[in-house]
């Protein structure tokens, strides 16, 4: 299998292996995660060129990964992976990470039944429309002090919670209970605090979501009792990032870090990979900002949490306790983290980058809550508007293979303009209302960009990752109300 | 597509564009103003309170000059909440730019995407006699 002059070695059916040879500067192979039909796709654009560009990445090791849905981005691909050794020369790069730092998925279960809701799904979607606010320049009700933002930027969604919205409970199922430790809201430049001003509890532009899903099939009975999940069960599922702050904070260390290269001797294909070494200032710097913006993206999405809870209440007129509206996980799709993983044989301090790409612990792991000790972290994988969407656990393959890592979506296979050129919005808001799926959307591009067509089958991807062991379907949901930015 | 200045190039996940123009001033322009055109669109009947700022970058090339002058206004149009229509170039050399630029409040505008940035990933300026070129991917 080729990529123009790129030759792809067949590990197995779910594995590809990019030799070191592919491109001289390589430090490490490329493995990328795919099916024969998926790796078709991705053949199709440059993302199997930018797994090779980040082999090239100082202190890389073992392999320069890439999940099923890898598709082209800027610097790392959209489902690479990349760990670097800090006491090897490791870097960090703010391109390994993206401009949505955090930009991540949490969903929430609830005791209400497609029956409960199906009366009034237009009235919910409509109704969590004008309580959430979405789109470009939307702001929020949250109005706080320069003092308490920076609070927020250490704290997180604690942060939230401390101000009532939410409770200490969703904290225990927020990956690193909502705040990462090392936040230095110093780092942090005052324009990227001017950026992010207002934008706490909104949804955002582009492929951020609010949707709501019915449980359409269970794989993992014994997972699905552990995580209190059924047939027909109604769950909800939240999609937003860190908004402007998260995207300065990127810009401004993206600038710093062009003049890296030549301070540290740094040679990489492509300028959005400027990095530094993970233990330099520029390095700690960046990290310290970087988990600043992860915060205020888990403030976010418990603020947009305490929203939708409030927009069942109204709706539904009971607490959102009776409803049962509660927590089953938040993950990171887009973050560096200082972890340990094994490598030879050895336990190491990595810089694990994940670009679209979601971690997935495995059961026992240390990091989990108590409740998910036995089965593994959840793993929360959207689909497009149109089609299913998945909740996985992590296992102990992916440890092994991937630092524990797995896939974070469908992944897009058409661009957003071919998607313009080639989808009708009338015919595809038909389409969607057909499968008894209502939309609404605040940008006028936004659905067209978005459809269902735009993105490879979501099925095609979990099947990869679960077949390849790297995590483990527990069960699947449809859409019948999608929000979009 | 596009307003004869710049068309949209195919991307996978994100906005790529190739701009034209006949000098460095006017893809500094063009490129600007078809990053805004990506971003809203004017309502015609609703005119607001024109915005201007004022911008001055530098760079060690004038590629990432174009990318910093992009970001820039941005940064300027989330900060003041307004998109940016018209351009105008006080000073432009390979390595620092001075500008202004005007623009309508974002409640004028009918928005379509957020750009959250320009990058460097495929950027490139070239100049054929009065030719100028330049590719931008975008992120958003």
């Amino acid at each position: 299998m080729t990529e123009g002059e790129i030759e792809l070695q067949k590990i197995d059916d779910c594995r590809w292996r990019l030799p070191k040879s592919a491109k001289p500067g390589m430090r490490v192979p490329g493995i990328i995660y795919a099916n024969e039909k998926l790796l078709k796709d991705i053949l199709q654009d440059k993302a199997v060129e930018q797994v090779a560009n980040v082999a090239f990445l100082p202190g890389i090791v073992t392999a320069s990964l890439a999940m099923p849905d890898i598709h082209w981005g800027y610097g790392f691909p959209i489902g690479g992976v990349a760990a670097t050794d800090p006491a090897r020369g490791g870097v960090i790069s703010p391109g390994g990470v993206g401009f949505d730092i955090n930009c991540g998925i949490r969903l929430l279960r609830t005791n209400l039944s497609f029956d409960d809701i199906k009366e009034r799904q237009e009235e919910l979607v409509y109704a969590l429309f004008s309580g959430v606010p979405s789109g470009i320049g939307s702001k929020g009700d949250i109005r706080i002090s320069a003092r308490e933002e920076k609070e927020l930027l250490v704290k997180g969604a604690g942060w939230a919670v401390s101000r009532g919205w939410g409770i200490e409970e969703d904290l225990e199922y927020t990956e690193e209970h909502g705040a990462i430790q090392g936040a230095d809201p110093d780092m942090v430049s005052e324009r990227a605090y001017t950026r992010g001003k207002a934008q706490s509890g909104t949804l955002g532009s582009g492929n951020h979501f609010i949707e709501v899903q019915v449980i359409d099939q269970l794989y993992d009975s014994w997972a699905c009792d552990e995580l209190e999940l059924d047939l027909g069960q109604v769950t909800i599922m939240i999609h937003s990032g860190s908004r402007g702050l998260g995207y300065q904070v990127c810009e401004d260390y993206v600038r710093q870090m062009l003049s890296c290269s030549q301070k540290y001797n740094i040679n990489v294909p492509d300028r959005q990979l400027a990095c530094a070494p993970v233990d330099s200032p520029e390095g700690k710097a960046y990290l310290a900002a970087m988990r600043c913006a992860a915060n205020y993206a888990w403030a976010n999405r418990q603020c947009l949490m305490h929203l939708v809870r409030l927009v069942f209440e109204k709706v539904f007129r009971t607490s959102w306790q009776k409803l049962g509206i509660s927590l089953i996980y938040d993950v990171a799709h887009n973050i560096a983290k200082i972890e340990k993983h094994e490598v030879n044989g050895e336990l190491k301090r990595l810089c694990v980058h994940r670009k679209g790409a979601t971690r997935a612990f495995a059961p026992g792991h240390p990091d989990l809550p108590e409740k998910y000790k036995l089965i593994g972290q959840p793993v929360i994988i959207p689909g497009d508007m149109g089609r299913n969407s998945y909740l996985l656990t992590g296992t102990e393959k992916a440890m092994q293979e991937t630092f524990g890592t797995t896939c974070h979506g469908a992944g897009r296979v058409k661009s957003r303009s071919a998607a313009m050129r080639s989808i009708d919005r009338e015919i595809l808001l038909k389409e969607l209302e057909s499968k008894g799926i209502i939309v609404k959307a605040s940008g006028r591009g936004t659905l067209v960009e978005e459809a269902p067509q735009a993105y490879k089958d979501v099925n095609d991807v979990v099947d990869v990752v679960h077949r390849a062991g790297i995590s483990k379907r527990v069960c699947r949901m449809r859409p019948v109300g999608v929000i979009k930015g | 597509m596009g307003n004869g200045n710049y068309e949209l190039l195919d991307h996978t996940a994100d906005v790529a564009i190739l701009v034209r123009a006949k000098s460095l001033e006017e893809l500094f322009v063009n490129t600007a103003s078809a990053m805004f055109e990506i971003v809203a669109d004017p309502h015609l009947d609703k005119q607001g309170q024109r915005v201007t700022a004022s911008v001055a970058q530098s760079a060690s090339g004038r590629e990432e000059l174009l990318v910093n002058w992009l970001n820039e206004l941005l940064f300027l149009s989330a900060s003041q909440e307004a998109v940016f229509r018209d351009f105008k170039i006080i000073g432009l050399d390979g390595s620092s730019l001075r500008a202004e630029a005007f623009g309508l409040p974002f409640s004028s505008c009918e928005m379509h995407i957020e750009i959250k940035a320009a990058t460097f990933h495929e950027l490139s300026i070239s100049e054929e006699g009065e030719a100028w070129q330049a590719k931008v991917v975008f992120d958003v």
